[in-house]
Parts: C-alpha cells; sequence; structure tokens
C-alpha cells in the first residue's frame, strides 16, 4: 500500500515537473540586458568651447565672439556673438550696430520702452544702433545669437 | 493507472495551467510613478477600457484638496485607493471605487495627532519646507508614492517629502502603512535643509528590499546642488551605507536629480540628472567636476552606485540649462533592453542597458568623459555630443510610456530645430509615436500635432493612449484636457502627416526622403480643471489623474 500510494505520489510530483519545465523552457533563453556591439560612428570633432567674457558695464552678463565673416562688396563685416542672460539678471547691452538677434536656448522677454515681447527658441528680431532693448531671461538662463553688421572688413 | 488517478492527475495538470496562465494577469494596480519601476506607464491589465469603451469617457468623482493645494505629483491605485501628496504638504489616500468613492480615507499628517506618539513622532503640522523652497517641486509633497510590501510587517505607501519637525523641513522618505496611514517610519534625513537640495519630484524605486531615491535642488537653480541618489532600507528606513552617488565630483555642484530612477530588469538603477552651473555663475562654478555626470543618462550598480555607463549628449562646456527633467523609461523590448528619455532640449536618446560594466565609447567621449553612444537619438544625430550654443531649457520635461516597442512621447520631432521665424511652440505641441527599434527611417509611427496645449505626460492601456495637456510652472486652474488616442494599430488615423511637419504631405514628403504617417484619432477630450504634471494612472477601468489646479479626479466609461 505503502509503495503504491508512494508510487502515485512521484508519478504526480514527475508530471508536475514536466508541466512546469514545459512551460519554463524558453523563458530562461531570452538575455535579460543584451550587450550588442559598440555601434561604429564616427567621433565628433572637438571645437574649441566658446570663450565667454564679461559685457562691460552690463552686469553679470556674458558675450563670446564665435565669428567675423567680411563683405567686401558692402565694405563692411558680420560679428557672430553669443549672449548669454541669466535669471533674475536683466541686462541691457548697448546696440552699437544694427542687426539681427535669435533666442538660440531658453526663454526671454524683450523690453523696448513700454513694450514687452515674449520670445520663444527660434524667434528672431531686428536690433537698430542705440537701440535700447533690454533683455530678460524667463527660465533660469537664456542664449541669445546676435549678429551684427559692422563698418569695415577687419 | 486507474480511472481516479488518471482523473486526479488530469486535475492536477489543469490547476498548474490555470495558476500559470494566471499568475500577475489580475493585476490592475498602479504601483508606482510610471506603474512601476520599469516606468513603461503602462497598465497590461486592463479589461475595461479600450478604443471602444473609451469614448464615453467622462469625470465619475473629482476630490477637490481642502484649501487648495497643488497636485504635481501622480497618483498610485492600490487596495482601492488612490494615493497622491501635495504641495500643500498633505498626504492623501482616497477611496477609488464604492460607496465612498471620491472621499478620504485617511490623510497624513492626521487631523488628529497620535496619542501615544508613534515611531515617526507624528504631529498635525504640514509636510512642507518652511522657507527657501522654489517651483511646483515644493514646498510640500512633488514627489510620487510607491507601494512596497513587506514593509516591516505592512504594506507601505512610500513618498519623499520635508518634515516639520526637523530643522524646518529636512528632506526624508516617509513609510506609510497603506491601509490605515499610520507612519511606519521616517527615514534618515536626504535632503537636510542646511544645505542647497530637497527630494523634488523624485519618486521612490522600489528593489532589493531598498527603496531608490533622488535629490534636486531647494530653490531651483539658485543656488544649484549636488544632485545625489541614495538607496534607503524598507525594513526600518535606515540608509544603505555601501550605496552612494553623487553627479559631481569636486567642488563645482550641479546634476540634480529632477526625476525618478527606473530598475532595469538585472535590477540595476537608471537615473537622468540636471544641469552644471558652467554658465549660471556662483561659488566654483567656473570649474569643470570631475567626475562630471550632470546632464545625462546613468547606469548605477544597485549594490553600491558605480557608474557603469554615462550618456551626456551635451558637452558640458555648452550647457545651456538641457536638463534631464524626465525620468528613465527602462526594460526589454523585442530588440534587447533599452533605457530611454528625453531631454530638455527635446532630443530622445535610446540606449542599450547591456550587462556588466563600465561601458564607453570614444566616438561619443571627450576630454574628462568617458562617455558611452547611444542607440538612438530622435531626432537623429550624426555626432555626440553636441557642441553648440541650441541645447538649453524648452520645456521638453515629460517621459514617455512604451508599449512594446512603440514609444508615445512628447519629443522635438525631426523639425526641432526651428526653422527661421518659426518658435519652438510648434513643436512641443505635439505627440510622437515612435518605434524604438526600428531604424532612423522607420522610427516615426505616427504624430499627434497641433495641440491646444503642450502635450504632458502619457500612458498606455489596450492601444489606447492617455495624455495630459499642462504648462511648466502652472498651479493655476485654468482649464487643461485628458485626451484618450487610439494608437493607429486600433483604429485607423484621422488622417496623414509628414514626418517631417514642415513638409506638406504627399510627393514632396516622400521625395524629401521622409514618410507621410498618420494622425491618429483623439477618440475623447475631457476638459479638467488645472494643468496635468504627472502621469496618468490606469486601474480597474478608471483613469486618475492630479491637476496643479489641485483636483483628482477619476475618469471612466
Amino acid at each position: 500500500m505503502t509503495i503504491i500510494l508512494c508510487n502515485s505520489i512521484w508519478k504526480r510530483v514527475f508530471l508536475l515537473a514536466g508541466v512546469i519545465s514545459f512551460f519554463g523552457v524558453g523563458c530562461k533563453e531570452k538575455e535579460l540586458e543584451p550587450t550588442p556591439p559598440e555601434p561604429a560612428r564616427s567621433p565628433a570633432a572637438t571645437r574649441p568651447a566658446p570663450q565667454f567674457e564679461p559685457i562691460t558695464g552690463v552686469g553679470e552678463a556674458q558675450e563670446a565672439h564665435l565669428a567675423t565673416y567680411p563683405l567686401p562688396q558692402l565694405h563692411s563685416r558680420l560679428e557672430i556673438v553669443t549672449i548669454i542672460v541669466q535669471a533674475g539678471k536683466p541686462i541691457t547691452p548697448p546696440m552699437k550696430y544694427e542687426g539681427l538677434m535669435e533666442l538660440r536656448a531658453g526663454s526671454l522677454a524683450t523690453v523696448t520702452e513700454n513694450n514687452r515681447q515674449t520670445r520663444h527658441r527660434g524667434d528672431m528680431w531686428q536690433v537698430a544702433k542705440g537701440d535700447r532693448i533690454t533683455l530678460q531671461a524667463s527660465g533660469e538662463l537664456a542664449v541669445v545669437r546676435a549678429i551684427y553688421l559692422l563698418p569695415g572688413e577687419k | 493507472m486507474s480511472l481516479p488517478e488518471t482523473r486526479s492527475n488530469a486535475m492536477l495538470v489543469a490547476l498548474v495551467l490555470i495558476c500559470i496562465s494566471s499568475c500577475g494577469c489580475a493585476d490592475t494596480t498602479w504601483r508606482e510613478y510610471g506603474h512601476d519601476s520599469t516606468q513603461f506607464s503602462r497598465q497590461a491589465n486592463e479589461s475595461v477600457l479600450n478604443a471602444s469603451t473609451v469614448s464615453t469617457l467622462h469625470v465619475i468623482w473629482d476630490f477637490s484638496v481642502p484649501g487648495g493645494g497643488a497636485l504635481t505629483a501622480s497618483p498610485s491605485v492600490y487596495d482601492n485607493t488612490v494615493y497622491v501628496g501635495s504641495l500643500n504638504g498633505h498626504f492623501y489616500a482616497i477611496y477609488a471605487s464604492g460607496v465612498n468613492q471620491g472621499q478620504i480615507r485617511w490623510q497624513y499628517p492626521p487631523t488628529v495627532a497620535p496619542n501615544p506618539p508613534d515611531a515617526c513622532g507624528t504631529t498635525t503640522a504640514a509636510l512642507l519646507v518652511a522657507v527657501g523652497s522654489g517651483n511646483p517641486s515644493g514646498p510640500g509633497i512633488a514627489s510620487s508614492a510607491a507601494i512596497a510590501n513587506s514593509v516591516a510587517g505592512h504594506t507601505a505607501v512610500i513618498f519623499g517629502a520635508p518634515d516639520p519637525s526637523s530643522n524646518g523641513g529636512d528632506g526624508r522618505l516617509w513609510a506609510l502603512d497603506e491601509a490605515t496611514g499610520q507612519c511606519i517610519w521616517k527615514s534618515a534625513v536626504i535632503a537636510p535643509t542646511t544645505g542647497t537640495s530637497k527630494i523634488g519630484y523624485s519618486s521612490p524605486a522600489i528593489a532589493h528590499g531598498r527603496a531608490y531615491v533622488g535629490v534636486s535642488a531647494k530653490r531651483p537653480d539658485a543656488p544649484i546642488t549636488v544632485g545625489k541618489v541614495f538607496a534607503i532600507d524598507l525594513s526600518n528606513g535606515t540608509l544603505d551605507p555601501a550605496f552612494s552617488f553623487s553627479a559631481v565630483g569636486g567642488l563645482a555642484p550641479g546634476g540634480g536629480i529632477w526625476s525618478s530612477p527606473a530598475i532595469t530588469p538585472s535590477g540595476n538603477v537608471v537615473v537622468t540628472t540636471g544641469n552644471s552651473c558652467i554658465h549660471e555663475g556662483g561659488p566654483n562654478c567656473n570649474v569643470i567636476p570631475s567626475p562630471d555626470y550632470t546632464n545625462s543618462i546613468l547606469k548605477l550598480d544597485w549594490h553600491n552606485g558605480n557608474v557603469l555607463w554615462q550618456v551626456q549628449p551635451v558637452a558640458i562646456q555648452h550647457d545651456f540649462d538641457p536638463d534631464f527633467a524626465a525620468s528613465p523609461i527602462a526594460g526589454q523590448v523585442s530588440c534587447g533592453s533599452l533605457a530611454i528619455s528625453v531631454q530638455k532640449d527635446g532630443y530622445v536618446h535610446a540606449v542599450d542597458i547591456k550587462t556588466g560594466g563600465p561601458f564607453s565609447n570614444p566616438a561619443c567621449s571627450y576630454a574628462g568623459h568617458s562617455l558611452e553612444c547611444p542607440r538612438w537619438s530622435f531626432p537623429p544625430v550624426a555626432n555626440l555630443p553636441f557642441q553648440d550654443d541650441g541645447h538649453g531649457d524648452s520645456d521638453f520635461k515629460r517621459q514617455g510610456a512604451l508599449d512594446g516597442d512603440h514609444l508615445f512621447i512628447a519629443g522635438g520631432g525631426l523639425d526641432l530645430e526651428p526653422p527661421p521665424g518659426h518658435t519652438e511652440q510648434a513643436v512641443f505641441n505635439r505627440l510622437h509615436s515612435l518605434n524604438v527599434c526600428a531604424s532612423d527611417a522607420d522610427r516615426v509611427r505616427w504624430i499627434l500635432p497641433n495641440l491646444a496645449q503642450n502635450a504632458g505626460g502619457v500612458s498606455v492601456a489596450n492601444g489606447v493612449i492617455y495624455l495630459g495637456t499642462w504648462s511648466p510652472f502652472d498651479t493655476s486652474t485654468l482649464p487643461h484636457h485628458l485626451l484618450a488616442i487610439a494608437d493607429t494599430d486600433i483604429l485607423p488615423p484621422a488622417s496623414f502627416i509628414c514626418s517631417y511637419p514642415a513638409l506638406p504631405t504627399g510627393f514632396l514628403c516622400s521625395s524629401a526622403g521622409f514618410k507621410n504617417v498618420g494622425v491618429p484619432v483623439i477618440v475623447k477630450d475631457v476638459t479638467l480643471t488645472g494643468s496635468i504634471q504627472g502621469i496618468p494612472a490606469i486601474s480597474n477601468g478608471r483613469v486618475y489623474v492630479a491637476t496643479a489646479g489641485g483636483h483628482l479626479y477619476a475618469l471612466g466609461k
């Protein structure tokens, strides 16, 4: 009787193990976090980081001169400058030349006399020589690209 | 074998088959930020809401925070209860359904202090930072709750919050009994008020008997803080001394953890970090930290916090505040295991999680930074790290949802760089569906463009995507929308759009190398009060939505 009972139990145990292992097959073979080969990419050429300097007489704002492009036929040149405006520190940089400004990163308000305009990334606006335009960052930081048209090729 | 024995065996086999086929299938809870520690924001066991039934989605109940108080955390759902904390410093457990639905089951702190005092020294004072906390990540509870079993014999609700009885709001994790709200423990201090950090939006990820959580700046980012991740022992709230991660080394601060850690399939920790202060000014900010884990997706060894790989898409010299504010998604898809997140500049990056490490790839590294390359970025990127001035805060701050290989996310899109005269508003009011295992050319599945407001947190069940609209930092009661969107595998698209949306559909789109993709059907649009900053939680035929206008909604068919 005992032997018969044991046989019966063992049969059931084996049957159970068989069913479980049947359903277990395949689950174990999938690697949880496979490691594919590193993607072949060409390394980015390291650019020199822009050297930011305080804008003379304009609080804590900084600017970096990026490039100059001569325009011989116009006897003038384009100066490309990046300006950083920090949160809570509105600035009124001197507009010595006419040009174009573009908000490159962050958000910003421009204030001219009584006209306040919210600018979003990608917005461009024209500035004229002598303008008094206050730039005020709405977030933590705003980055403005200024393209000035200056007389003279150098 | 006798007949009874055969019958008995057959019943045993049937029982095993039933067990195997049903195990786990009935779990309709929403236990953590992003549903679970993978943060897929997917409810796999929703049996009521689908593309057919969601057309009648409406507000079943509306819990308005007593006395007002923004809800910028996401709701969690367990035991017929919805759990959410408020910036007013109170944590609420609200009955999900039944005769008491929409009513308070308990709140913490309680209206009457426990007598005798409990293990946490609970009073009736709200969990607030007394002074010096900014934006809707404070002064109260912005951390979403995680449900954990076996916490000193309880099933517990765990979240980060200030402790009013400790130096005016030292930041700790709190473990409350899910049924009664009784405090089981409060953790050791992880964000002291004497420092510059607090537990903001970061929500605990539960694994290995620990809760992993990060800290961010107390008043963002003035001053900026040092981002750190902590591992807290669930049995008693003590810090695991073996686990340590700081986002920066040296004196320069940075790398706040604004997001919630995710757990990889093998149990490691993926985190995203915030910006450095290199262009923001402040003490020691003119020094590049070493190591520098700012603005990165990182895989950390769960035992000790060691970095196993780092992806830093924007070189620190060009860090104009493009934090990873969005949490990572981490888990298995058909082509492996990926960690995915979107940076504030709108670029989505997906990284192979991999086994072991540390890993790095010279192609994506630069001086002083041994970095890994993402598997893909969206929009596609030829070279990383970025080295230009176009990567700042464009408010892409909400993580996506993942259903199989289908990612739903508010990312910038192929026309992320706005053409001259076009502002970025045109790109962050749309939702993308991306195939995470496809080639770059086939990445975009569909686009939902031109939403009236910004696309925010997303969740998914049965091919229906739930999307809240939001306005960053907005805690007003202005109207916002919860949209139920049918994936184009479920319902045919309403129309078509070029995958580069600035181009018209048709031949012009395809001849330029882009694809004409579907615009999914918005099956239901429900107007709610307040910005939806968190993730809609789906559970048992209901969608629970918390708003910064101070409402917790239950929507159903």
